[in-house]
């Protein structure tokens, strides 16, 4: 009887992965230690992506000095919207996207002053986002979401994150913002985590941090059975970037731009585990199920 | 990589019990015989001239013998006598500055219980040589009509065995609540207030029994532990079928008298007078002799080294828990999941808590990061720089820290002699952290890891603090190989964390398109 009981409690979470078989299988047998940089800093990752004609948002400028802050400002004047973010930032944390509309600049609806706008990039610089590292604030374009991925909410940008293992995508998880997250995807901040079924694109579950929801909680909108567009382009070039790159084990974002399609938002060596949970499937069963399709 | 740590934990659990079966030493847990050493100090200020300063020598008997070096003995301006059959040392002399006595004497004692005979009535025992121990006086009014009344009505009580009277009177006194500072010292204003110091009630217990017809009289001495004491303490004795029987209510041990209890005087007597001085500083630093146990095949002894003053008694204890305490915290946030401030801070605290006290450092700590968060709002609002914002909280704490420790000391909470230093830099560092946690996600994100880490720093706390283990790696350093190779099988423990069971209940794998 007891015996039983704790087969079944077994059986119930064999292909569940926790933290410590995540760091002891994939992350310390798969990625050098020496090759985290690639992934922790922002713009080596874009180095590589660029240098291997892989999709990614235009860096306008990196600032790594707070003596240039002004100087570089002013040299990209005519952009009309950016992303400031920092280059060794952690869970999505000091990203500001900022709008200009009449020649004041915006965050969402309220205005920001160019001194504002100063104090956030030297804080990155001085390392509020990096644990009190030293780092570089990055400039880049500030993407249009696809109108099919912004459907369900347009306050942010929606992204996939892919699980990447040996240059195969195995598992995958489209993060919603919404407006209790305050615009961003991260599920601990309120974003909504939706399950992907990778050989087809279907949202499958649609997983809000404490229960499974059936409908995006601002909008109302379905969400398991749509289908991401550009789904296969997505998957190619997580393909891509894993084979790009010596971390044989990936967390990618992918965001999909209304003009240019499928771009890498950056990569992650250390991907959290609540993809799981939007996937209803532990991690563990997944690969082995792709293993056994090659 | 597991045979390593098999290795690693059967060394030293092979060692352990080689030196246990090699040293048949008797029951550490039953301590019969204690050696202190104790040493008087008394600091005179504004001296003109010349002073004089007596204190007593503990007396030599059955259950306490006292060393001396001879050469303390021949001091030239200290000189001996004696005072109602105590041993009574004068220091005289004269000095122009502040000047400072020590005395030093090292003590071994030894637990005594006395039998009172049930049988014995009042009125048996043999009381007429001990005349001067029924008399009232100004602090032990025996005779006062409400300390008489009060006996009178325990007398009814128990009215005719000695035994029962003892323990009427003792209960009586051993349940008034004992006040540190202020309160009356005499025996009458004890019995009145139903509140008193610790030599007060002394005083009413022997008042009590005298006014009963028993002999009684104070005695005084040290309460010997680890520690430097501003005050001797106090207890009393009885004369009871031809011999004084030891009552300490402060301390609740009836007809008897612990290893722990070093007698200094008996009878109604200050530990020290002093004449011809502006004021004295009076100082009684005891330190416990320890003994290794289990000394045969020991690699190294290290109580030893630390009776030899060679190694610091607090950083050695430190340096051999840290990782014991630093397993426990691998512990938590591996196999539990708990998410803590750093993997040694939560040990760190436990260790400043040993120096503070549990409740004093929880209080303390707790304030630090209360007033981090308060601050952490209007700084963040006026959008202050990283590096200068910790600067002003610190600068806070540090203000706070002072303030704590005027408080500590003043009300007494936290012993003089505690060292705060590594407490208050510990708890600092904490406060970094927080900041950065408050800063880098949200104060809620921080205060949840708070709680995290206190409950895992309240682990440690427990664990650390047993006597048992502190002499344990004391005694058996070698522990620690296992401790490592512990580690190691931990470090390869790839399970599931307690709350990833909870956190992950909800995939039922059976739905999923993988089968």
């Amino acid at each position: 009887m007891l015996n039983n009981l704790v087969n079944r409690f077994r059986s119930r979470y064999k292909g569940v992965m926790g933290i410590n078989e995540r760091n002891r299988k994939l992350i310390y047998l798969f990625n050098e230690r020496s090759d985290y940089i690639l992934a922790d800093d922002k713009l080596e990752t874009k180095k590589v992506l660029e240098k291997n004609g892989l999709n990614c948002p235009e860096t306008y400028a990196a600032i790594g000095r707070v003596g240039d802050i002004k100087r570089i400002w002013e040299q990209k004047r005519d952009v009309e919207n950016l992303v400031i973010k920092p280059a060794s930032g952690r869970g999505g944390n000091g990203i500001l996207l900022i709008r200009r509309r009449d020649g004041e600049w915006y965050q969402g609806e309220k205005p920001v002053s160019e001194t504002q706008i100063f104090t956030h990039i030297a804080n990155i610089i001085f390392g509020m986002f990096s644990g009190g590292d030293d780092d570089r604030a990055i400039l880049e374009e500030l993407i249009v979401p696809h109108p099919e991925l912004t459907a369900f909410y347009s306050g942010g940008i929606p992204d996939i994150r892919l699980i990447t293992l040996a240059d195969k995508p195995v598992m995958g998880m489209l993060r919603l913002p919404t407006r209790e997250s305050n615009g961003k995807a991260n599920l601990h901040q309120g974003g909504v985590g939706v399950g992907i079924d990778i050989n087809s694109g279907t949202l499958t579950y649609a997983y809000n941090g404490k229960s499974y929801i059936e409908t995006h909680p601002d909008s109302n909108i379905k969400i398991p059975g749509k289908i991401i567009p550009q789904w296969k382009e997505v998957m190619d070039l997580a393909g891509e970037v894993s084979k790009a790159f010596p971390l044989k084990y990936l967390g990618i974002d992918i965001v999909i731009d209304k003009n240019k399609g499928p771009l890498v938002l950056e990569i992650n060596v250390r991907p959290g585990l609540s993809i799981q949970m939007a996937n209803k499937a532990g991690l563990m069963s997944m690969i082995h199920a792709t293993r056994t399709q090659v | 990589m597991k045979k390593i740590a098999y290795v690693l934990i059967i060394i030293p659990a092979i060692l352990v019990i080689l030196r246990y079966s090699a040293n048949d030493e008797p029951d550490p847990g039953v301590i019969t015989e204690l050696t202190y050493n104790v040493t008087y100090r008394y600091d005179i200020k504004g001296g003109d001239n010349y002073y004089n300063i007596e204190s007593f020598l503990p007396l030599n008997d059955f259950r306490q013998s006292i060393d001396v070096a001879p050469s303390a003995l021949l001091s030239s301006d200290m000189m001996q006598s004696d005072r109602d059959s105590n041993r009574l040392m004068i220091w005289r002399g004269s000095t122009e500055t502040d000047t400072t006595i020590s005395f030093q004497y090292s003590v071994k004692t030894r637990h005594v219980d006395f039998n009172i005979d049930q049988n014995l009535k009042l009125g048996e025992s043999a009381v007429s040589e001990q005349q001067q121990y029924l008399e009232s006086s100004n602090t032990i009014q025996a005779d006062h009509p409400d300390i008489r009344e009060s006996t009178d009505r325990f007398l009814l009580d128990s009215p005719d065995s000695i035994n029962e009277l003892a323990e009427t009177l003792f209960e009586y006194v051993e349940q008034i609540p004992t006040v540190r500072n202020g309160m009356a010292t005499d025996a009458l204003a004890c019995h009145q207030a139903r509140a008193c110091s610790e030599e007060g009630k002394s005083r009413l217990l022997t008042a009590l029994f005298r006014s009963a017809g028993i002999p009684a009289r104070e005695a005084g001495g040290l309460v010997l532990t680890d520690e430097k004491k501003g005050t001797v303490d106090y207890w009393m004795q009885a004369y009871i079928g031809d011999e004084w029987v030891s009552f300490d209510p402060e301390r609740s041990h009836f007809a008897e008298l612990p290893a722990t209890h070093l007698e200094l005087f008996r009878g109604d007597h200050n530990i020290v007078t002093y004449a011809d001085v502006g004021s004295i500083n009076s100082f009684y630093d005891i330190k416990r002799e320890r003994q290794n146990d289990y000394t045969s095949y020991a690699i190294f002894d290290i109580w030893k080294l630390i009776d030899d003053d060679r190694l610091p008694f607090r950083p050695v204890m430190v340096l051999l828990l840290l990782p014991l305490g630093a397993y426990i915290v691998a512990i938590s946030t591996n196999v539990v999941g708990f998410k803590t401030y750093g993997v040694f801070l939560p040990v760190l605290i436990a260790f400043s808590f040993l120096d503070m006290g549990l409740i004093q450092g929880l209080i303390f700590f707790t304030v630090i990061i209360a007033l981090i968060s308060f601050m952490s709002f209007p700084l963040e609002r006026w959008g202050i720089l990283h590096t200068p914002k910790i600067v002003c909280l610190l600068t806070v704490v540090s203000l706070y820290c002072l303030s704590a420790v005027e408080i500590f000391f003043i009300t007494g909470w936290v012993a003089p002699s505690a060292t705060l230093t590594f407490p208050i830099i510990i708890l600092t560092l904490i406060s970094e952290r927080f900041a950065q946690k408050v800063e880098e996600e949200s104060l809620k994100d921080a205060l949840f890891v708070y709680g995290q880490t206190i409950i895992v720093t309240l682990s440690c706390f427990w664990i650390l603090s047993a006597n048992v283990i502190q002499h344990f790696f004391i005694t058996f350093p070698e522990t620690l190989l296992a401790i490592a190779g512990l580690s190691l099988l931990l470090g390869e423990w790839i399970g599931l964390q307690l709350f990833e069971y909870t956190r992950f209940s909800k995939i039922d794998e059976e739905v999923s398109y993988v089968k």
